[in-house]
């Protein structure tokens, strides 16, 4: 019986691993990626990298020329909802945006001057987060991510049963040997050392969505899925009135607002310029692992308190809990590097799953699909290259693409979606025209070559690149870069690898 | 918390879980045969090696709940504990015969560290 439990468990695991496998690496990378978003976008708006050597103004001078140019530029209509963003550490620009059309309109301003900031038009790092849980395609992508979800759970609790010496095994990694022993013992010890965080990941992302993956529960008890957020979040709005009224000085409020928060971090102004104006300020929700952000309204024409939430209901508290554990605002950079190599060494754990199936089996063929196997292996073996040098290089060119087309071309964020997606395309192609082995090599040598030669395209170019950022001292741009580099390192010491492999030279031997 | 001793708290918890690592992996015949070319584990050593080991990782987690706070202090140690296990599973792969040597000489840093960062 238990031999066979662990067999059937062993074909689980190797099945739905290598057909979800692929689509889960692309789900990985990116969410990897999303961690440092906002970092990513302005990577990706090197118009909004200024000169960030003086200190910056306060929060209160920020917020009033904020204020300002609202006033002079927002849409003033029902629903309009004003915000202002200040820059921070995190955050190198001041933020404004209303809502224009169900649509949300932002414009970037510099913190020092308060000019707008002409900034080209790229997704940023939100299309990767968008990818990383919709794949672009709206709710049924998002289903579909959720399938890959528990197929990830699958394979994390089939993996510990076929495993079986997770303690014996716990620190071996044995390189010398055989090169598919040392791709298990890799794949083992990726999973294992990461396992409370994959578990974690895996788990709180299907959590994260119960509008989509469980909507009768809420259906039973509201009638209008709203009302489930109207329970949790107090709404402090005033009923539109549509007169006119001038919008106090909103920084005049900051000290009150204090009183009932800690670090406040944003404000919105709901029906701004009118009579019922609302200021709502938040708190930064950087030092809780539960994502509730409090928050205090005002009225925005007497400067009134309407009302502070600090207090929650505890399933919000566990909801926002999960919710804050997989997106990780928590916890500043620390958190952020943990998860990003969390996320790194998850990706790994998936790739090296991909290649031991294909490692296997050059090894000795199984046979399984008859006698079409040979076939069917080679479409494999593109496949697993498309997914993971395809997903990389996806990236990369979408990087490369935002340096690239120019900064005023029209529709310029859609021509980078574009070349993000058709990389894969391209990767697949490529991987299906040359040997299994030579694809590897190919595209690994060109995600390097992407990976180096960007800072000095960018130099070429004339565009902010790693030099200046770091005359400017704007580290968040200069992180992102220089960890773009260092990727190049990572992924050029795997290019020997794989030569070697090619010329049937084993893995050198020591001793 | 300032820059420095934020490094500080990083620095410590890490090296608290890297040593604690070193320790738990030495306590393993087969690896312990391997850093020390080859000789025995004898098992008084080997009961020696895991208190420490274990309790270098419960001192991990009091530092970071120190330098954090309980409820993501314990995120930023586990995420620590599991860089450190991957750092401990490289060192004795790549080199070996320093296993000891670098897991000492982390301990005593973090150790360092850590007497730092509680005076000042």
């Amino acid at each position: 019986m238990k031999k066979t439990f662990s067999l059937s468990m062993a074909w689980l695991h190797t099945w739905f691993g290598l057909y979800l496998g692929w689509l889960l690496f692309a789900v990985f990378l990116t969410g990897t990626m999303a961690v440092f978003e906002h970092s990513i976008t302005h990577w990706m708006q090197p118009e909004a990298s200024i000169d960030r050597s003086a200190p910056l103004p306060s929060f209160e001078k920020q917020l009033e020329v904020g204020q300002a140019y609202l006033e002079q530029h927002a849409l003033r209509e029902k629903g309009s909802l004003w915000r202002i963003i200040p820059a921070g550490e995190r955050h190198p620009t001041l933020d404004v945006g209303w809502r224009d059309k169900g649509k949300n309109h932002e414009v970037a301003l510099d913190p020092y001057s308060g000019q707008e900031i002409d900034i080209r038009e790229t997704e940023g790092g939100e299309m990767l987060t968008h990818f990383h849980y919709t794949l672009l395609a709206g709710i049924p992508g998002t289903i579909i991510v959720g399938l890959a979800a528990v197929v990830m759970l699958v394979g994390l609790i089939s993996g510990i049963v076929i495993h079986k010496r997770i303690f014996k095994d716990f620190f071996t990694f044995r390189k010398q040997s055989s090169s598919q022993r040392s791709w298990l013992d890799a794949h083992n010890v990726a999973g294992v050392m990461m396992l409370p965080f994959l578990l974690m990941i895996t788990y709180t992302g299907l959590v994260m969505q119960p509008l989509v993956f469980l909507p009768l529960g809420i259906k039973a008890a509201y009638e209008d899925p709203r009302g489930l957020r109207a329970d949790a979040v107090q709404s402090f709005d005033l009923p539109y009135v549509g007169e006119q009224a001038a919008l106090l000085n909103i920084s005049s409020l900051l000290p009150r607002a204090r009183e009932s928060l800690d670090v406040v971090e944003w404000v919105v102004i709901k029906n701004g310029g009118d009579a019922s104006a609302v200021v709502e300020f938040y708190e930064s929700i950087n030092h809780k692992i539960s994502a509730v952000a409090n928050h205090a309204a005002f009225n925005g024409v007497n400067g009134e308190l309407i009302g502070a939430q600090t207090e929650w209901r505890d399933s919000t508290y566990i909801f926002r809990a999960f919710v804050g554990t997989h997106v990780a605002v928590f916890g500043g950079w620390t958190v952020s590097w943990l998860y990003f190599i969390g996320g790194t060494v998850s990706c790994g754990l998936i790739a090296t799953g991909l290649v031991l199936f294909t490692i296997k089996r050059r090894k000795r063929p199984e046979n399984e699909f008859g006698a079409a196997s040979g076939c069917v292996y080679r479409l494999i073996e593109a496949l697993n290259v498309a997914a993971v040098m395809g997903s990389i290089n996806a990236i990369l060119i979408y990087f490369w693409a935002n340096r690239i087309l120019p900064a005023d071309l029209a529709g310029r964020s859609d021509w980078e979606v574009r070349a993000f997606l058709f990389t894969w395309l391209a990767s697949l192609a490529h991987a299906l025209v040359r040997k299994p082995l030579a694809g590897w090599r190919d595209q690994l040598v060109f995600a390097v070559a992407l990976c180096w030669l960007l800072p000095v395209y960018s130099w070429l170019s004339g565009q902010p690149n790693l030099l200046s950022f770091l005359q400017r001292g704007d580290g968040v741009a200069l992180g992102v870069e220089s960890t773009i580099v260092a990727f190049g390192v990572l992924l050029a010491v795997a290019v020997p690898k794989v030569s070697g492999a090619m010329r049937g030279v084993p893995a050198r031997r020591k001793g | 918390m300032g820059n420095t001793s934020l490094l500080a708290a990083c620095f410590v918890t890490y090296a608290l879980a890297y040593a604690g690592m070193t320790a738990l992996c030495l306590a393993m015949e087969k690896h312990y045969v391997q850093a020390m070319r080859g000789a025995d584990l004898p098992a008084g050593r080997k009961k020696c090696l895991k208190v420490m080991g274990w309790s270098l990782l419960a001192l991990g987690i009091l530092s970071s709940i120190h330098g954090w706070n309980p409820t993501i202090g314990i995120v930023v140690w586990s995420g620590f504990v599991s860089v450190a296990a991957i750092s401990v599973v490289l060192v004795l792969s790549y080199f070996p015969t320093q296993v000891v040597q670098i897991g000492a000489s982390t301990l005593v840093m973090g150790l360092l560290s850590l007497l730092a960062l509680m005076l000042g």
